[in-house]
């Protein structure tokens, strides 16, 4: 559900139209206040980013604190998933707890990262895992509720002990709610990398560079910083459907 | 199985009702264990110094400091404006976003039109406009409202747009024999068919402008949850921080029950769970 | 679903509860835990050695520049205190952290336990000190620094009173926020006749230039912006009483101080070898090239030190004044409910480093020890 197939010629006129008005409104607004940055600048500013090196240092660090942050959250949510997918009385005691924290929206929990980690980037981290964790968690838990008795009835038949039962049979028939579950994850890993690095503003980042480029009222840098984030994100995401369509093939061969 | 035997019931078993009544007390007794262990370790942690009481303040710190903000009155102040807030913002953007999820999802051309640049677009999360509009719109409610109905706009208009492109074909067949008007067919075929996947959309973007009418505030404003959260992290009073992470926590949760009451009884006759 | 299922259940985990919480309240009855009872070592071996001393202070300029302002930046860029550790056969190593929200984002560093050393001012120490942190101030840093109140150049506004009920930009929990409660309460104003917004001094330019606040309050940053053009100062400390000005000071968490007196103290030589230099009228081109490496303009530091001694501004000893400065600060902070408790200010001072770090330098008369009435202009 990420990526589509954008059909070029049409998609094209919105953000034409788009991009026309921001360049008019750019040359309009001349005096006083804030300058929208033009076109012309924001491309300029790009390109300075990318020669002087700080593009791909700030999309590197990004990049690299959602993956590490994402497999770490990923990782506990499916196994927490598992836990309370497959036994109703953990299920039933941890439930309540986790939902109820799952409702602290991600801001709240900035200061106290701050607080548990200081400086450096275990702030940054430990909220990139936790935004992670709760789709996969959810997902894997609904989807291995889901898996219908049959086939754990087939495991009993085939003697599988309980790890085997779970690795061969649970988890690859909840296989596409679990991915969707890590999906979603993704999704929520990005929004939390950027808004740990917007307000724990320590070490470079896209984020980092959105603020410093917003506190000189340089709205072109802000404008590139804005632009990586869309795209790596979008990239992120088509190469986790793609990831997700070729361990799921196994599953459309045997239509 | 004697003492299960109080009941006026001739067969000896006991009435629906006491079982209903246990099973609420099992479920809700089961739940509350772990929250309260937790808090009961916590305050004996704090208590005895094993933690640091300055970064996990003892619950006890914290309740006194609920108390002392909602006796004068400023804590559900500070709710009720962002509350407010998240509101006005949500029906903004849902309203917008669920208009272009039908629009797009119904018709080929709009989609084509408006499709990609919404699909690229909602890659961005929205806490990186926060300084581009801040500076924009200023410091007012219209930032803030601002922010919440683009939170809200994309989950709803995703969410919609996907419910709507599901709904079988065969359904548009069905209606167009039965010779539905335009309106018949947005109320009677695809409002129902896409129903659970637009309250899923809901509950998305209800988090999602929640979060984020705290991250608005923090970055603009004079009051509200958001805000006071931040006052007690620049002051150093984690106390005032902790009182901010339970009552977003909790208006979180009330939201999220209500719209899942409302989604359960939209989705009944489905006979969806 | 099975009743006795259900039962045994409920009556285990009522049973495995009930029993946490008698061994819970059992332990919550004990006595607080004595304090390092046993600690390796000995609370009072001076032979202890940390493996790495950790500072803290706030970053001035752009992301990524190494560097701060004031007194620790000073040792900071001439290294006095590796030369002081590089005494030792095996020194210790120093790890310097530029922290961007310098109040605090300190004291969120010392809560975490992140930092030994910190150098801020004077009213997040005591919000970090109110709100528990232990930690105790060694040795004077800055006194007297300026503040401001800045307002676009089209602004009518002459004073504070023109701005009652305007929006006003201040970053909230740094020092110069004492300064600002001050001339408040000298006005017999209060917060609530403004709409006051937390904006980081990073954002106070841009917010000015984008008309989203009606005034600025800040420190000596506020020159950048009068110096372009967008902006001009309507009032300063200059004309207010000069316990109004805020201090920065050298804090030391009682752990470390604890568990290394001698380290302690070299940190505090080090401390009092960079304001010997700060004192110097020859070094003041110097020092304010070395604060503006940072990346903040030379000016900044030029126009807030205008007309005043180095020396008197500079002064490491804790003296009558800056004991005095604190307990009005905390006074008042506790009046306007900026801190919830208030303590004395002789709670914060550890005296005996930098008594011992004037003796051991030889540094006796070159700061006079100023009295409660005194002023960094003479």
């Amino acid at each position: 559900m990420g990526a589509r197939r954008l059909s070029l010629p049409r998609g094209i006129v919105l953000p034409v139209i788009l991009l026309a008005v921001w360049e008019i409104a750019a040359h309009a607004a001349k005096s006083g206040g804030v300058l929208i940055a033009p076109i012309e600048q924001v491309v300029g500013s790009a390109v300075a980013m990318a020669v002087s090196g700080t593009l791909w240092t700030d999309t590197g660090f990004t990049v690299a604190r959602v993956t590490v942050g994402f497999i770490g959250g990923a990782a506990g949510g499916l196994l927490f998933g598992s836990l309370i997918g497959t036994s109703r009385i953990a299920d039933r005691l941890t439930s309540p707890s986790f939902h109820a924290v799952r409702q602290v929206p991600l801001t709240g929990w900035i200061p106290l990262a701050a607080l548990l980690f200081g400086i450096g980037e275990g702030a940054k981290l430990s909220l990139i895992a936790l935004a992670a964790f709760y789709p996969v968690a959810l997902n894997t838990a609904e989807g291995l509720a889901g898996v219908p008795h049959g086939y754990r009835e087939l495991g009993r038949a085939l003697n599988f002990g309980g790890f085997t039962a779970w690795w061969r049979i649970l988890l690859p028939a909840a296989a596409p709610q679990i991915f969707t579950g890590l999906k979603h994850g993704l999704a929520f890993a990005w929004i939390a990398a950027i808004a740990a690095e917007l307000m724990l503003t320590s070490g470079s980042g896209l984020g980092t560079t959105i603020e410093s480029g917003a506190s000189l009222a340089r709205l072109d840098i802000v404008m590139v910083g804005i632009c990586l984030i869309g795209a790596c994100g979008y990239i992120m995401a088509v190469g986790a459907e793609r990831i997700e369509a070729r361990v799921l093939r196994w599953r459309e061969e045997g239509r | 199985m004697s003492h299960t035997a109080t009941a006026v019931d001739g067969e000896g078993r006991e009435p629906a009702v006491l079982r209903r009544v246990r099973h609420y007390a099992v479920t809700i007794g089961a739940g509350l264990l772990l929250p309260v262990l937790s808090i009961a370790l916590w305050q004996v942690a704090a208590q005895l110094q094993w933690t640091d009481s300055q970064i996990l303040v003892p619950p006890s710190v914290v309740a006194a400091t609920i108390v002392e903000f909602c006796q004068s009155g400023e804590l559900p102040l500070d709710i009720a404006v962002s509350v407010r807030r998240v509101m006005t913002g949500f029906a903004i953007g849902g309203a917008l976003g669920f208009t272009f999820g039908i629009a797009a999802g119904l018709d080929r051309r709009v989609e084509a039109f408006a499709g990609p640049t919404f699909h690229v677009l909602r890659q961005i999360p929205v806490m990186a406009w926060l300084p581009l509009l801040v500076l924009l719109a200023g410091f007012g409610e219209t930032f803030k409202i601002l922010v919440i109905a683009l939170a809200a706009f994309f989950p709803i208009g995703l969410s919609t747009l996907d419910g709507v492109k599901n709904v079988s074909s065969k359904y548009f067949d069905v209606g167009k024999a039965l010779c539905f008007s335009h309106r018949d067919t947005l109320f009677r075929i695809v409002w129902p068919a896409a129903l659970p996947d637009i309250l899923n959309g809901l509950r998305l973007s209800l988090s999602r402008s929640w979060m984020l009418v705290v991250a608005a505030e923090i970055v603009a404003s004079t009051n509200g949850i958001g805000h006071r959260m931040d006052w007690g992290r620049q002051l150093f009073q984690i106390d005032i921080v902790f009182m901010g992470v339970l009552t977003t926590g909790l208006i979180g949760l009330l939201f999220d029950l209500v719209l899942r009451r409302v989604a359960r009884s939209a989705v009944a006759w489905k006979g969806i769970r | 679903m099975n009743n006795v299922f259900a039962m045994k259940i409920v009556t285990s985990s009522v049973r495995a509860a009930a029993s946490a919480l008698v061994v819970l309240g059992v332990l919550a009855t004990q006595p607080v835990a004595a304090q390092d009872a046993s600690h390796a070592g000995g609370a009072t071996d001076s032979a202890a050695k940390p493996t790495v001393i950790r500072l803290g202070s706030g970053a001035a300029g752009p992301a990524g520049r190494p560097g701060s302002q004031g007194v620790i930046g000073i040792v900071y860029a001439k290294k006095y205190l590796e030369e002081e550790l590089a005494k030792d056969k095996d020194p210790v190593k120093v790890e310097w952290n530029f922290i961007r929200s310098a109040g605090p984002g300190t004291n969120e560093a010392l809560a975490a336990k992140a930092i030994d050393f910190a150098y801020y001012g004077d009213f997040p120490i005591i919000t970090g000190k109110a709100g528990g942190l232990k930690i105790k101030i060694v040795a004077a840093g800055e006194r007297g620094s300026h503040s401001y109140i800045i307002v676009p150049n089209n602004s009518s506004a002459k004073s504070i009173e023109d701005l009652k009920g305007k929006r006003i930009g201040l970053h909230r929990g740094r020092p110069w926020e004492l300064a600002f409660a001050q001339l408040l309460k000298s006005k017999g104003l209060s917060y609530s006749d403004f709409q006051i917004f937390n904006v980081p001094q990073a954002d106070a330019q841009a917010s000015l230039a984008s008309g989203n606040v009606d005034a600025i309050y800040t420190g000596s940053d506020g020159f950048a912006i009068v110096n372009q053009g967008q902006g001009k100062i309507i009032w300063s400390t200059r004309q207010a009483p000069p316990q109004t000005r805020y201090a920065s000071d050298l804090v030391v968490t009682e752990d470390f101080e604890k568990k290394y007196p001698a380290y302690t103290q070299k940190v505090v030589d080090a401390f009092v070898k960079a304001s010997l230099f700060l004192s110097d009228e020859k070094n003041r081109d110097e020092a304010f090239k070395i604060w503006s490496e940072t990346g903040l303009p030379y000016s900044n530091y030029a126009n807030e030190r205008e007309g005043e001694l180095l020396k008197n501004r500079n002064s490491p000893i804790i003296d009558d004044y800056l004991i005095a400065h604190y307990n009005l600060a905390i006074d008042h902070m506790k009046e306007v409910g900026l801190i919830r408790r208030g303590f004395p200010a002789a709670e914060l001072f550890e005296l005996k480093y930098q008594r011992a770090a004037i003796e051991r330098l030889g540094l006796q008369g070159v700061w006079k020890a100023q009295s409660v009435t005194a002023s960094a202009q003479n």
